[in-house]
């Protein structure tokens, strides 16, 4: 598998971990499962081009929470955070997650509202878009001050 | 959705990977294609390729064993690594007397016939149905089974001598360390059981060719080998077999009434090109009888009950929505054609709460 670009899926728990790897695959690109305390030596065998981060079902505001190696996030390389991942990578850069929300499983609504090279050519700036929730705690302070948000969550 | 695009950072709160986020996939192909700059150039032709000069590299010289149990994983396996190293391969096949009508023959067919693979075959139906006989307990027909397989597989391999390796065709699901559900430190590592014990105890080094693989993948790489489609895309079958679609003691005339019943079924789901819809269908033979009446005669016959279901990963299941014409007309050909069953039931229980086999 040397010669082939690689994606590392960092694992948090979730259950549905092995989809990301199905879809990864499906794009002609290959990609292993590790459990997020393997992860730093998987980055460094693997040689990944880019790191998706699972979800799970922790709280990012447990005290043994899995979180990813710092690692992730300073080897220069594109990381995608999922669901307790994206609570999991704002958290660890400075951000601020909350919970005690009202908890959120199923079908949802989001808007797109500034263009994205993630949602390029799939997604269109005002129009709404269903997607699948499923989390308690939610980010309410984004980091660093360059992030921005895309979307927005339709009423 | 957070974006922080100068360090190529992203994150949703939404699931990507699931088909309940119609768009996720695509998003995905976006991080991974354009933002991850990752070529897209895995193929399962070149993982072919790859995996054939991997198995030259670790075989050499040396001698593979290679279990086959009808199913696709272990064919696959094989027909791989025969193109790697040709006749350094040899096959075992113990046929346990369990699988489904005309099975056998044709995976003897396949590796004899068309791929010209060195095979081994084992007819052990007798002995297995020997120490089966009044077993009840489908813990205890599992166990019985997977213990005698891995001791006349072993007789096998010793007959044969001098093989250092032995093959299998684990999969990745069967590898992957998974982080424990209560989301605590500890990492789950499965063993894989396919052959107990077998490498250690006869000091033999495994070949696990497809243990990166997906089961969707494996077919894709069946198919690249050239494997016919009518086997590739077979639904998965237990390894205990039959045995456990036989509730209650097993007995050479239950099993041949279940395999005929069976035939019927599949070959009718086939007819109405619904068998690619299915993820699973099979029918099992009920320790029940009961009255019917056919022609001028009154009938105390065997029940059959039909099992068909769709999942996309075995993990959940719904039982598969059938028109009842067409259920009513697999009834009415197993009832006249298979001796012994009178009576035919569809199970419509999903899974949870039932599990797809019914032992």
């Amino acid at each position: 598998m040397a010669s082939h670009d690689k994606i590392l899926i960092v694992d948090l728990g979730s259950q549905v971990t092995q989809l990301i790897a199905r879809r990864v695959r499906e794009e002609g690109v290959y990609c292993e499962i590790v459990p997020f305390q393997k992860a730093e030596a998987a980055l460094r065998e693997m040689q990944p081009k880019g790191v998706i981060l699972s979800g799970g079902p922790a709280s990012v505001l447990d005290k043994d929470a899995p979180l990813a190696p710092m690692a992730v996030y300073q080897a220069g390389l594109p990381v995608l955070g999922i669901c307790y991942g994206e609570q999991a990578m704002a958290q660890q850069l400075g951000g601020k997650v909350e919970g005690g929300h009202h908890r959120e499983f199923g079908r949802a609504e989001v808007e797109l509202t500034k263009t994205s090279p993630l949602t390029e050519g799939v997604w269109e700036v005002g129009q709404r878009y269903p997607v699948w929730m499923s989390h308690g705690d939610r980010v309410t302070k984004d980091s660093p001050p360059s992030a921005h948000r895309p979307t927005r969550r339709s009423p | 959705m957070i974006a922080d695009d100068k360090r190529k950072f992203y994150a949703t709160q939404f699931h990507l990977e699931v088909v309940h986020t119609p768009h996720g996939a695509a998003i995905l192909r976006n991080f991974v294609r354009k933002i991850a700059r990752c070529a897209g150039d895995w193929t399962m032709r070149a993982f072919k390729d790859e995996a054939i000069e991997k198995i030259r590299r670790q075989v050499g010289k040396g001698k593979v064993i290679c279990g086959l149990s009808g199913g696709v994983d272990s064919a696959v396996a094989a027909v791989l690594i025969h193109e790697a190293i040709g006749d350094q391969l040899t096959c075992v096949f113990v046929d346990h007397g369990l699988l489904r009508l005309g099975e056998a023959e044709k995976v003897v067919a396949l590796f004899r016939g068309v791929y010209n693979i060195p095979l081994v075959h084992v007819d052990a139906s007798t002995t297995f149905l020997k120490a089966l006989d009044g077993v009840e307990d489908p813990e205890q027909k599992r166990k019985t089974i997977g213990k005698l397989f891995i001791d006349v597989f072993e007789a096998e391999a010793k007959k044969i001598g001098g093989a250092e390796f032995l093959a299998q065709g684990t999969l990745y699901p069967d590898v992957i360390e998974s982080v424990s559900f209560t989301g605590g430190p500890s990492v789950t590592i499965k063993s894989h059981h396919n052959v107990g014990g077998l490498p250690e105890r006869m000091h033999m080094k495994l070949v696990e060719p497809l243990r990166e693989l997906f089961k969707d993948e494996v077919r894709a790489l069946g198919r690249e080998l050239g494997l016919p489609d009518v086997f590739v895309g077979r639904h998965p079958f237990p390894g205990p077999g039959l045995a456990i679609r036989c509730p209650g003691a097993i007995t050479q005339e239950k099993l041949d009434i279940l395999r005929l019943a069976d035939d019927v079924f599949i070959e009718e789901i086939r007819r109405a090109g619904l068998y690619d819809d299915i993820w699973q269908a099979f029918a099992v033979l009920l320790p029940v009888r009961t009255v019917g009446v056919m022609g001028d005669y009154r009938t105390y016959d065997y029940v059959v009950g039909l099992r068909a279901v769709t999942s996309t990963d075995g993990m959940t299941a719904d039982f598969y929505p059938f028109d009842m014409a067409f259920i009513g007309a697999v009834a009415t050909r197993i009832i006249n054609e298979v001796k012994g069953v009178n009576r035919v039931v569809y199970d419509v229980t999903s899974k949870p709460p039932g599990t797809i086999e019914w032992e």
